[in-house]
């Protein structure tokens, strides 16, 4: 495999090289630039001169939001929640997904048919906090993972996925006697990282930043998630915008770097779990499994 | 397979039911979802066709037949917003359907593995920001001060109230759209491409084909499934568009190509709380995005693609 | 195989299963803390029956049942909402009544509201509502009509219905009834929107304290040709916050205040409704801000402004005045000007002089429509919550809700309730310290109080606001500054009219404004506007907004 490269393709590498730097620099910029707001002197903020070094560094923004007193319990429910509801949707999205995506499943059209249908006449939350309340959900967690467990566009892309994995796989494990369930937890899940590695992301990450659900059905103020609160301490800090009320002091300076510190409170996490994510994209996931 | 098809009716549904038993039992859980949770739901939308009472509830309001869509139909801004929405949402298919796509490709394409890294992780990033934080930005950079102005005043050029001609609201928002979700969106082809043959790689370039070719001829029909599927997805939100950035971009001045059908409910929502109204114009919106969505997915099979059902 | 069978189902079975027991742990949690309307179980019996005699508050038996009542108030994002305070207490004691509340963070209080009250899905009481809310549901039959309660509230309908109030009450009445409990001000520090203005650059320019529009222009031109690159003014709501904020000190009107939709105000010198844009002195407005536009007084950004980049340019220095809430200038711009200009500062200015020599302006609302309270006409104890909600109106009701417990929070000092020091001291090194204290007693305006006193707030504040509240109470004793009135509520049928002619009126007026702003379109074409504007049914609007005011005068 050492063969040199040709012109073509060293000035395809190039190329490729470049646009993704440029990629990368439009987009780090606005984050570097949060960041370096969010450590900033609050005043020197509202002024607008803090641009590309932080001015007065200081940590009083992420003081000012985890000294909150419910953002720890949030923290915590948020992480039940995400981990709970991911694992909902991976289960019901794959039972979901896999079905469709056998072309011998009887009525499989129908059934697409009325799964596709639903994403266009979604009715809105109103309509599904009448169903949920009918079924005694309100206030529990089951009302947060148990409406959305399906998304169809997630579990379209995971038929696709699904639909893609070569057909003798599954005629070879056939003739071994194995059945469709079978089939599915000893054949299809092992070689579909990737995607389940993508769903996963998504959804987690969809639950992570969920307030409109949480906001809805929990009255328990102790059960709330992180974002909830968190978007309360930043339109605190946001505060007196629409109102003819007083504006108070410190808070109002702080806007600004409270609404940019509490970004990072939040996707630091998923920083985190990304690297363990990104490992299921590596090429030849599939060809390994299959040898194997 | 085709001696199923020859036996009699009833035998032959039976058969097909047993064969599928074990997919029935898998299912049955989602298709109880579905039923419950969204043709639950579902009814709800006989509001559009009532003048909605919450006090008396869905099934007690009065009917009022089709007057809500009549308004929405016959409104001035009808045509306009209509237009708007499609238009808007056009560009987002030309420009920023294909980028993750072409990301993903490029990104696979990187042999260095800290780069690769760095890359994917950091461009999905502004996929985080909230709305009202992306938009400080974009009215920061084109302000008469802000940097794209700077620029055109240091290349000779006249400044532009960016914000104020109607004719850079598309643009602006479309790559703002681009900016935020270009990264995102391209974590689905990656994990699609993780899935080609790479003994279809080494094979190509034993025959000596450019990696540019290997990209075309290869990792693209690799991925194009995916790419069908999301495609005609994408085509069924034709009709919408979410109304919280366009509102925090927009103002008077350009109406004419930054209005959509959901900033105008979104408008008169402010004045009335309309849960009718709002009924109605969304069963509007989805019949013809069901519609295309048909058609597409017709041609989508003519093609030979992958189709939605 | 079959083994994995079983397995399988085993697990299926789990799964659905744990759904089940999901809903009935709630089941049985529910009926202590979901909000199922009026499920306040302990026995409903007999409720009503022990009325008789309770008309004077002060009469109210104590020996009633113990109920529960369910109140869904919010977190204000800038002060804290406890779960249990001593107006709490007190209630239980003298009423008998748990108070059950459910409280939402603020910040999305309105979803949350729109989805209890889109669903009928309402607890006993709902607090924090805006006026607009109460005159959307107030005629489906979902709250109840305090009118027919009068008897149990009289102190409330005593200041709701008082001389001073009458009218403004009454524009809150759906079709004739009363649905909320308003909160009231007792004593309120004043504020208004106001013109701030950098004095040190008036002195440097030795130009005299404007007082006419004419003299407050020619000043910032003075103050530009010094300073090349600051701007006159901006705003940070757009176009309509901006006129608004003129339009009424102009001697015209129209989106007075927050209100950027409605172009039609009320014109005190004729007491009738009138369409701002469709007036004759709108003109005035419209060329002065043009005029300010192409002279480089008025930002070239003010129509897509945000609030952060209008507070940065006040405290950088870039903008020689600012049309807004005073309260910003001694709390925000100053402190952070000060720090790179020790010298500079803003004040505000007195109403200035229209071209007639009149000086009016408005301030906000008296009363806060924004934050009321309504009862479900499901609650199965209206008598009792409507005493209740009555009783913060007292004198009592109102120092406990405002203050706390007397000798426990604060005392009576020359007859003015005053905070004790270690109370203060708790929160020391707080934000806001008055948000801190009264989050901590759950009182004060942001708090359950409903006949609001910000005695507390004053004697904290810092002294250019309490100056500047000062003054600002004085020109409201001169006639200078108006009170923003509330608007009208109307019939059903008067409502889907004007719904559908404002929305026709802003959608051409909005679309245009602009362009006669930044000079795209001349002051010849006005009238063209104008004549849009009024085959577009601006008469119709104010026709309508005068019948619906004549009903209430």
């Amino acid at each position: 495999m050492k063969r040199k490269l040709s012109t073509g393709d060293r000035i395809f590498t190039i190329a490729v090289t470049i646009i993704l730097v440029l990629v990368c620099l439009c987009v780090v910029y606005p984050i570097y630039y949060m960041l370096i707001v969010s450590i900033s002197d609050g005043y020197a903020v509202t002024r607008g001169e803090v641009n590309l070094i932080p001015k007065g560094c200081n940590l009083a923004a992420y003081k000012a939001i985890l000294s909150n007193k419910y953002v720890p319990n949030s923290y915590k429910n948020t992480i039940i929640y995400t981990v709970s509801g991911t694992l909902v949707n991976l289960v019901m999205t794959g039972l979901c997904a896999y079905p469709l995506s056998r072309k011998h499943f009887f009525g499989r059209r129908i059934f697409n048919a009325v799964i596709v249908f639903t994403m266009f006449f979604d009715a809105g939350i109103i309509s599904q906090y009448m169903v949920v309340d009918s079924l005694h959900m309100r206030n529990t967690i089951w009302a947060l993972i148990i409406p959305g467990s399906i998304s169809v566009w997630y579990m379209m892309i995971m038929r696709t996925f699904f639909e893609d994995i070569p057909e003798d796989l599954f005629e070879s494990a056939r003739l071994d006697g194995a059945n469709d369930l079978t089939i599915f937890v000893k054949v299809v899940v092992p070689l579909s990282k990737a995607v389940t590695a993508t769903m996963l992301l998504f959804y987690a990450v969809g639950h992570w930043n969920a307030f409109l659900t949480p906001l809805i059905y929990l009255d328990d103020r102790n059960k709330l998630p992180m974002q909830l609160i968190l978007r309360n301490i930043v339109m605190g800090a946001d505060a007196s915008i629409s109102g003819s009320m007083s504006i108070s002091s410190d808070v109002a300076t702080m806007s600004m770097n409270i609404k940019y510190a509490a970004i990072f409170i939040t996707i630091l996490p998923i920083l985190l779990v990304y690297p363990f994510v990104q490992k299921y994209f590596v090429k030849g996931v599939m060809v390994g499994s299959v040898k194997g | 397979m085709k001696a199923i098809g020859k036996k009699s009716g009833k035998k032959a549904f039976l058969k097909n039911v047993k064969r599928s038993r074990w997919l029935y039992l898998m299912f049955a859980l989602p298709f109880l979802y579905f039923i419950v949770f969204k043709y639950g739901a579902m009814a709800w939308l006989v509001i559009a066709f009532e003048d909605f009472n919450a006090f008396k509830g869905v099934f007690h309001s009065k009917l009022v037949g089709l007057k809500w869509f009549k308004t929405f139909i016959s409104d001035p801004y009808f045509w306009n917003i209509v237009k708007n929405t499609i238009v808007l949402n056009l560009w987002n298919i030309v420009i920023c359907f294909p980028a993750p796509i072409l990301l993903a490709l490029l990104v696979n394409e990187v042999k260095n593995k800290a780069f690769k890294k760095f890359t994917q992780t950091v461009s999905y990033l502004p996929y985080f920001l909230s709305t009202v934080v992306v938009c400080g930005f974009i009215t920061n950079i084109v302000a008469s001060d802000g940097l794209i102005n700077q620029i055109l005043k240091t290349v000779g050029m006249e400044p532009v109230t960016f914000l104020m001609e109607p004719q850079w609201f598309r643009p602006i928002y479309v790559i703002s759209e681009l900016w935020q979700g270009c990264g995102w969106g391209s974590i689905i082809y990656l994990a699609a491409l993780a899935g080609v043959d790479q003994q279809l790689y080494e094979a190509a370039s034993i025959d000596g084909a450019s990696k540019l070719q290997q990209l075309i001829h290869i990792s693209l029909p690799g991925i194009v499934s995916v790419i069908s599927v999301q495609f005609l997805l994408t085509v069924g939100r034709i009709l919408s568009i979410g109304y919280e950035k366009i509102i925090l971009l927009y103002n008077g001045s350009t109406y004419k190509t930054a209005d959509v059908i959901s900033t105008y409910v979104y408008r008169r929502g402010l004045i009335e709380a309309n849960y009718s109204y709002g009924a109605a114009v969304s069963i509007f919106q989805s019949v013809i995005a069901l519609f295309l969505v048909v058609m597409a997915n017709k041609a989508a099979k003519k093609v030979g693609q992958t189709s939605l059902w | 195989m079959k083994k994995k069978t079983v397995a399988l189902f085993l697990t299926l079975g789990l799964i659905l299963s744990s759904v089940l027991t999901g809903c009935g742990d709630q089941d049985s949690e529910g009926s202590s803390t979901a909000g199922n309307t009026g499920s306040s179980s302990q026995s409903s019996v007999g409720g009503e029956s022990s009325q008789e005699g309770t008309e004077q508050s002060g009469g109210i038996e104590n020996d009633r049942e113990e109920i529960t009542v369910k109140m869904m108030v919010t977190e204000p994002v800038t002060q804290e909402m406890p779960e249990t305070f001593p107006l709490l207490d007190a209630i239980k004691e003298k009423f008998n009544i748990n108070l059950q509340l459910t409280i939402v963070p603020g910040a999305d209080y309105g979803t949350k509201k729109a989805t209890v009250l889109g669903t009928a899905n309402m607890p006993d009481v709902v607090c924090g509502m805006t006026v607009d809310e109460v005159k959307q549901y107030g005629t489906s039959g979902m709250f109840l009509n305090l009118d027919e309660y009068k008897s149990y509230a009289p102190d409330y309908f005593g200041l709701v219905d008082g001389d001073d109030r009458a009218i403004e009450t009454n524009k809150m009445r759906v079709n004739g009834q009363l649905y909320c409990f308003e909160k009231l001000e007792k004593y309120r520090v004043a504020i208004a929107p106001l013109i701030g203005i950098r004095m040190d650059l008036l002195e440097e320019q030795n130009i005299a304290t404007p007082t006419t529009f004419e003299e407050y222009y020619d000043a910032l031109v003075k103050i530009k040709e010094a300073h090349p690159e600051m701007y006159g003014f901006s705003t940070r709501n757009g176009t309509n916050y901006l006129i608004g904020n003129f339009a009424y000190s102009m001697g015209t009107g129209g989106f007075p205040t927050f209100n950027t939709t409605r172009g039609i105000y009320l014109e005190p010198n004729t007491d009738s409704y009138i369409y701002g844009p469709t007036d004759e002195k709108f003109t005035r407005v419209v060329e002065f801000l043009s005029k300010a536009y192409k002279d480089g007084i008025l930002h070239p950004d003010y129509a897509n402004m945000g609030k952060d980049t209008m507070f940065e340019k006040l405290s950088n220095g870039e903008l020689i005045s600012v049309y807004d809430n005073n309260s910003f200038i001694s709390r925000t711009y100053n402190p952070a000007l000060q720090q790179i200009a020790p010298d500079a500062y803003f004040d505000i200015l007195e109403p200035l002089k229209d071209q007639d020599g009149n000086r009016r302006a408005y301030r906000y609302n008296k009363d806060w429509t924004d934050n009321v309270a309504v009862i479900s006409s499901r609650t199965e104890y209206p008598e009792r919550i409507v005493e209740m909600m009555n009783w913060l109106y007292t004198e009592e009701g109102s120092l406990l809700s405002n203050f706390g417990v007397e000798g426990v929070h604060y005392d009576m000092v020359d007859g003015v309730p005053t905070m004790k020091q270690e109370i203060i001291d708790e929160c020391a090194g707080a934000d806001d310290i008055t948000s801190a204290v009264l989050g901590k007693l759950g009182a004060g305006l942001l708090g359950m109080a409903y006949y609001v006193d910000e005695t507390f707030s004053a004697q904290v504040s810092d002294p250019i606001y309490m100056e500047q509240a000062e003054r600002i109470a004085a020109w409201t004793e001169d006639g200078e500054l108006d009170f923003l009135p509330n608007w009208l509520s109307f019939t059903e049928e008067e409502q889907e009219r004007v719904t559908e002619i404002e929305q026709n009126l802003s959608n051409i007026f909005n679309q245009e404004i602009d362009a006669f702003i930044t000079g795209k379109k001349s002051m010849d074409e006005w009238p063209g506007l104008v004549e849009s504007l009024k085959a577009a049914g601006s008469e119709e609007l104010e026709g309508i907004f005068n019948t619906a005011y004549d009903r209430i005068k």
